[in-house]
């Protein structure tokens, strides 16, 4: 179907009726050949639908990247994966149990999504810092266009990961059967961290969930203090 | 006295049965024979019984002699009622022969003087091209009369005609039906002479078309009657006695053969005028000829294809036709009504043959019955059907010339006429956006997007743009429970509820957050209403009907359900799975007819399924050729809201329109140049928006099939562009979402809506699509498909409000009475121009009881109203029960950005008792000038600030120099380093200082602005032209340069203006 034998070349659409086992199957293309305007986004996706758990493949730009536009594309997928996350979250994670933002005891996160800086349950720090995210990276006064990424804007992400971050944190503290589930589908998280370690969008120190060492390269530092209450 | 009476008695009374029960004077006849014969017979045996010698008595003969004499006077008089009865109808005949007479004679004259004037013109144009005079006219000559041989022997000979008539290029064509056009409004005749001369020969035409049929049916009827007779042996064995019948028959024959002859002279005669025409004419009017002859072809079956419509379909297009007004449609009727007589001709002449036959040989009756059983239906269909046909083939004509002039006109006026603006781009999906959805009365739009979240926007709840001219609309809520891309969505009819599908299989029915709820409200799980679980793989369309609570899905594990959604246990309802058919790609309800859907299938069929037997009705196919099937592939499929047809969106570019009663493809054409993926259809079915992947949106006329609009709103990622487009159901949205992960929307400068929504009284909000703000010229072809469509929806008994556009629709809609309105009908009634009504009388004709609300928009201002004409319309509203009127007015200039474009003067008027109160009447007068006095106030003020820092200010204060405030000011300046460059020019002249922006200040909110009166600022020229948005009449504040010597006199200026206004205020 959607293969499209007839048409001579492949085009690459999902039509209607497309069965699940055949959506956004296509054949890979090399990054050159990619014409669209969102090229960095179809390679990012093309290359984790190959293998998602090729870490290194997939944080490989292609040559001549402009990393600004890398970054945000990426985290752009992060942000649309940790959905995933989210949507597992939301049967669990409830006000009740996590009625705060908390990963290890030593932070509660304030959720920054409000004028005024909230102490959210869990579950709504998630939802809101997703929002938030979702809304920041399409804002049209930050990021105006998807081919080239201000260098203004490009300071915005490490905020933005920073806070995406948590939701992994609190996810492996509290919920680790779901943390578990999703990271062996996904590798989100081993991803996410290789991602902010290579690109130094975050403080080693504040990346909490263990990983193994060849993404974390080694160094962790542990932080101890008592439990504070943590500015977004 | 007793015995000899009886015999007669008898007779008497089965005399007086016949008189009343038979109809037919043969019949009567033939009864009372009988009857006699019976009554001797009886006779005979009677007086066998009683007494074998039969009396004649004095008084019985006496009597029977007088029975029978009245007989015959009653037989007499029922032949004198009868001829009586066709002589009348010869009259009519006659005159109605005559009325075409006239207005054939009529179109010749036009016609020969359109053909002299092409003449001379291109006489005209040879001799400006070539210099010389034509030959060419005598060049043509010998064709044309060789055309004519032709011609005027094809109503005898049939010659075929389709030889010379390719030759002729549609250019030609079109630049005839120009010229004509043209040269038509030069002799004024305008279009409403034109409208109504085409109405007039349309009356002529359905009469006519009336009389065939009955007369048809007569045959009819008396053949079966015949017929049913001829098995009555006493019938067919007392052949002597039908003499009436035949008498009638031949009375008959002889008029419908003096008809005949006549009919046929006419014919003829149009023949002789239309080849002549021809002869002379240009190339246009012989493609019309040709028209003609292609009509005149009884065995064309060529058209059959395009003809394959149903009749209602072919009546609807024959009613929406009713606008064009150029002189080529009236050609065409013309040359269609003669293809009618000439119909009709055929018609009786077999119908004639047959007569003969039954009257020649009342012995061999039984047989020619037979042959009657056996042709004339066959006949009749045939008829029928070339009547249909020609219909068909008048409509597709006309719709075609609409299509054309409607291009041309919108090739000439569309640059300066842009329906639809895009107005938002909505930004928060991180992938491909697939689905939108609107609400059904308000203006929130959710979209569903590959990222596995759906999202919900408000339309009316922008942020502000601060930096950008676009303004950012964010989600409000992000709905949350997909696992997979989300593919489809569907809003129910009440607001209340949303249902989405996609790659997860499962159907999720969602509570509708509220329009203004906290877009980081905490997390509510009982959003979340139920899964619709039953699919195996991925849904890839849902639809709702308005007024069902059922959904229907379908999914590529080659299955369409029906469900109820908020059913807990067991939501599915029903399965529909082809036998024929894989995958359904796409599924929608059937508006027009309850308990059907129609489902579009990867092998590109449709098939139209009926919901509670399950079985399919319809099968609509576009193509019987397989490889071609193969690139059809239907992306989706729609149903329009009040007609039978299906529109379909092909990945071969096309869109096809299907009739749903006979499954036929109605028209196709090449949408897009790639793929068509979306399809939206506006509620009242005239407009139809599609989106393809060529990254276009166009917006189609569903009557005419052109495109009036198109936008490029999207990019391409991977090869996918827009995934889907939206009507909003009441409001002037249109959305379209794209793979780019963008939604955009788009709205119509709408005044009407909001006027309506707002305005019109008590009845909730109207549904008024199409708005150009200015001409309604421009929207005149529309009027009538408005008008049209308007009795459409009131014959589907729904309760909204139609509007009908432009002053034109006022006389249109004066045949909008009783008849299409329905009690408990609301109508708007907008008027485009008040000013052109304003010659044309106010009683708009209405029987005013329907008239609920009505709401009048005019181009002219409403002070310029005059009391008369207040009065008329209230007069209007007092005379029915109506109980709200409403105006609008705006700019003559149309609507600015940033401007308030119109205002509102309310005058409700309330009916009680009878009695007319005006509750409200803002006076417009006042208000603009007090408007207006707050801008001129605002502007001297302005005035004064500008001339303060550069001399008065130094004038009062010397070298006096305070410190800067240019923090205070949001004012673009050069940099104080090339300041000090130039710090010996003056001020005034050292920059081109950007003012503040102006501030938008409608007449309504006008307000002096903080900056003017701020402290000046040394080294910089202050604003200037401060409130010069407002108002026209004050210019001031053009003093860049020179301005030591005029800033005083200028000065002066304003103070002596604003005195005067002052006065005059």
């Amino acid at each position: 179907m959607k293969m499209a034998e007839s048409v001579k070349k492949l085009l690459k659409r999902n039509k209607p009726g497309t069965k699940a086992n055949c959506f956004r199957k296509w054949p890979d293309e090399p990054f050159e050949e990619m014409e669209s305007t969102l090229a960095v986004q179809e390679f990012i996706q093309q290359q984790i639908r190959i293998d998602p758990s090729n870490i290194d493949i997939i944080l490989t730009p292609p040559d001549s990247q402009e990393e600004g536009v890398w970054k945000y594309e990426h985290l752009r997928q992060f942000c649309m994966e940790l959905n995933g996350l989210a949507v597992e979250l939301q049967a669990e994670c409830l006000p009740d149990t996590c009625s705060q933002m908390t990963s290890t005891e030593q932070w509660i996160f304030l959720c920054a999504a409000h004028k005024t800086p909230k102490e959210c349950p869990a579950i709504d720090y998630t939802r809101h810092t997703l929002d938030g995210a979702a809304c920041l990276l399409n804002s049209n006064k930050y990021f105006p266009s998807r081919v080239n990424i201000k260098e203004s804007s490009v300071a915005k992400l490490g905020s933005v990961c920073r806070r995406v971050y948590r939701i992994f944190s609190h996810a492996y503290y509290h919920h680790q059967n779901i943390y578990n589930k999703f990271e062996n589908e996904t590798y989100l998280c081993q991803r996410f961290t290789k991602f902010v370690i290579k690109y130094s969008l975050m403080a080693k120190e504040n990346l909490i969930v263990p990983m193994p060492d060849a993404i974390m390269q080694g160094i962790r530092t542990e932080e101890d203090g008592t439990t504070s209450i943590k500015e977004p | 006295m007793r015995g000899p009476l009886t015999p007669f008695s008898l007779p008497a009374m089965s005399l007086e049965e016949g008189s009343y029960t038979g109809g037919k004077p043969g019949q009567q006849q033939l009864q009372q024979q009988q009857g006699g014969g019976f009554g001797q017979k009886g006779d005979n045996g009677d007086g066998g019984g009683v007494n074998n010698k039969v009396k004649y008595t004095m008084p019985g003969v006496l009597h029977f002699i007088q029975h029978e004499w009245s007989n015959f006077e009653l037989e007499r008089a029922h032949w004198e009622i009868d001829r009586a009865e066709l002589q009348a109808r010869i009259a009519y005949l006659q005159g109605e022969r005559k009325g075409q007479d006239n207005l054939k004679n009529d179109l010749v004259r036009r016609i020969q003087m359109l053909e002299h004037a092409l003449r001379a013109e291109r006489a005209k144009y040879h001799k400006l091209k070539y210099g010389t005079d034509i030959s060419q006219s005598e060049m043509q000559l010998p064709s044309a009369s060789s055309a004519q041989d032709e011609y005027s022997s094809l109503p005898e000979g049939g010659a075929d005609s389709e030889a010379p008539l390719s030759v002729i290029s549609n250019v030609s064509w079109k630049q005839g039906r120009q010229l004509l056009r043209e040269y038509l409004h030069e002799i004024g005749y305008t279009d409403t002479i034109i409208d109504v001369r085409s109405s007039r020969v349309r009356n002529l035409l359905g009469l006519n078309n009336n009389n065939n049929l009955n007369e048809i049916e007569q045959g009819q009827i008396e053949s079966s009657q015949i017929n049913g007779n001829n098995y009555n042996k006493r019938f067919s064995d007392n052949q002597g006695q039908c003499s009436p019948t035949k008498r009638t028959q031949q009375q008959q024959q002889q008029q419908q053969q003096k008809k005949l002859l006549d009919v046929e002279s006419a014919v003829m005669a149009n023949f002789e005028f239309l080849s002549e025409m021809r002869s002379t004419s240009d190339s246009g009017d012989v493609d019309m000829d040709d028209d003609g002859v292609d009509d005149d072809d009884d065995d064309d079956d060529e058209d059959d294809d395009e003809m394959g419509m149903a009749d209602d379909v072919i009546d609807m297009t024959s009613i929406c036709k009713f606008g064009p007004d150029d002189v080529d449609a009236e050609a065409d009727e013309v040359v269609n009504e003669l293809q009618l007589l000439t119909e009709d001709l055929s018609n009786k002449e077999n119908e004639q043959n047959d007569w003969k036959v039954s009257n020649r040989d009342v012995f061999n009756k039984n047989s020619n019955n037979a042959n009657w059983i056996k042709n004339e239906p066959v006949e009749m269909v045939d008829g029928n059907m070339d009547l249909a046909l020609g219909l068909g083939e008048l409509a597709q004509l006309t719709v075609n010339n609409e299509s054309e002039t409607n291009a041309d006109i919108i090739d000439m006026k569309t640059a300066s006429r842009k329906t639809w603006n895009a107005k938002y781009t909505l930004r928060s999906h991180f992938d491909g956006v697939r689905a939108l959805a609107f609400h059904p009365t308000e203006s929130i739009l959710i979209t569903a997007s590959e990222d596995h979240t759906m999202k919900l926007w408000n339309l009316q709840k922008t942020i502000a743009p601060k930096k950008s001219a676009s303004l950012d609309v964010e989600p409000l809520y992000t709905f949350r429970s997909h696992t997979g891309p989300v593919f489809c969505l569907a809003i129910s009819k009440n607001g209340e509820h949303c249902y989405s599908g996609g790659l997860d299989n499962v159907i999720k029915v969602w509570s509708m957050p509220s329009a203004n709820i906290d877009p980081y409200d905490s997390y509510d799980k009982n959003i979340l209403i139920n899964n619709l679980e039953g699919h195996e793989d991925a849904v890839w369309g849902i639809s709702v009907h308005h007024n069902r609570s059922e959904l229907l899905s379908c999914s590529a594990d080659g299955s369409v359900k029906l469900w109820s959604p908020t059913n807990l246990k067991t939501p599915c309802l029903s399965s529909y799975v082809s036998d024929q058919d894989e995958i359904p790609t796409s599924v929608d309800y059937v508006r027009d007819v309850e308990g059907q859907f129609v489902a579009s299938y990867n092998s590109s069929h449709c098939v139209i399924y009926d919901i509670e037997t399950k079985s399919p009705i319809t099968r609509l196919e576009c193509s019987k050729d397989p490889t071609e099937m193969a690139t059809q592939l239907i992306h989706r499929v729609k149903c329009h809201p009040t007609l039978p047809l299906t529109i379909t969106a092909h990945d071969d570019h096309h869109i096809r329109f299907f009739d749903n009663n006979t499954g036929k493809m109605v028209h196709s054409m090449v949408a897009h140049l790639d793929a068509v993926t979306s399809l939206a259809v506006d509620p009242n079915g005239l407009y139809l928006l599609s989106g393809s992947h060529d990254s276009s949106i166009r917006i189609w006329n569903l009557e005419s099939k052109t495109c009036v609009q198109e936008i490029t709103a999207h990019r391409k990622k991977l090869d996918e562009s827009i995934l889907d487009v939206a009507f909003h159901p009441s409001e002037a949205y249109i959305a379209s979402a794209g793979a780019d992960s963008l939604v955009k929307s788009l709205s119509s400068k709408c005044l009407a809506v909001e006027l309506s929504s707002n305005r019109a009284p008590m009845h909730g909000p109207a549904l008024i699509l199409e708005v150009s703000t200015k001409s309604c010229c421009e929207l005149y072809h529309s009027v009538n498909s408005k008008f049209f469509n308007a009795s459409c929806l009131a014959s589907n008994n729904l309760s909204s409000l139609v509007g009908f556009w432009g002053g034109e629709a006022i006389l249109s809609s004066t045949g909008l009475t009783s008849t299409e309105l329905s009690e408990n009908q609301l109508a708007v009634i907008v008027l485009g121009d008040l000013e052109s009504t304003r010659e044309r009388d106010l009683d708009l004709g209405f029987s005013s009881s329907l008239i609920i609300g009505l709401s009048i928009v005019c181009f002219s201002p409403v002070s310029d109203f005059s009391p008369d004409e207040v009065t008329a319309i209230s007069h209007l509203l007092s005379t029915g029960q109506c109980c709200g009127i409403s105006f609008a007015y705006w700019s003559q200039d149309g609507c600015q950005p940033g401007f308030e474009t119109f205002w509102i003067l309310d005058l409700h008027l309330s009916r009680t008792d009878g009695e007319l109160k005006i509750i409200t009447l803002t006076d417009m007068a006042t208000e603009i000038s007090q408007s207006k006095t707050i801008c001129i106030l605002a502007v001297v003020a302005g005035c004064f600030a500008i001339l303060w820092p550069s001399l008065f200010y130094p004038m009062l204060k010397g070298s006096f120099a305070p410190q800067t405030h240019t923090d205070n000011i949001y004012q673009e300046r050069t940099p104080v380093h090339l300041r000090a460059s130039k710090a010996s020019m003056h001020p005034a002249l050292m920059e081109k200082g950007r003012a503040i922006p102006q501030p938008h200040i409608g007449p309504r909110h006008g307000s002096p602005t903080p900056h003017s009166f701020k402290p000046p600022i040394p080294g910089s020229r202050p604003v200037m032209g401060g409130m010069g948005g407002a108002s026209n009449k004050i210019t001031g504040g053009d003093g860049g340069s020179a301005m030591n010597i005029l800033m005083p006199m200028y000065t002066i200026g304003i103070l002596l203006f604003f005195v005067y206004t002052m006065m005059k205020v």
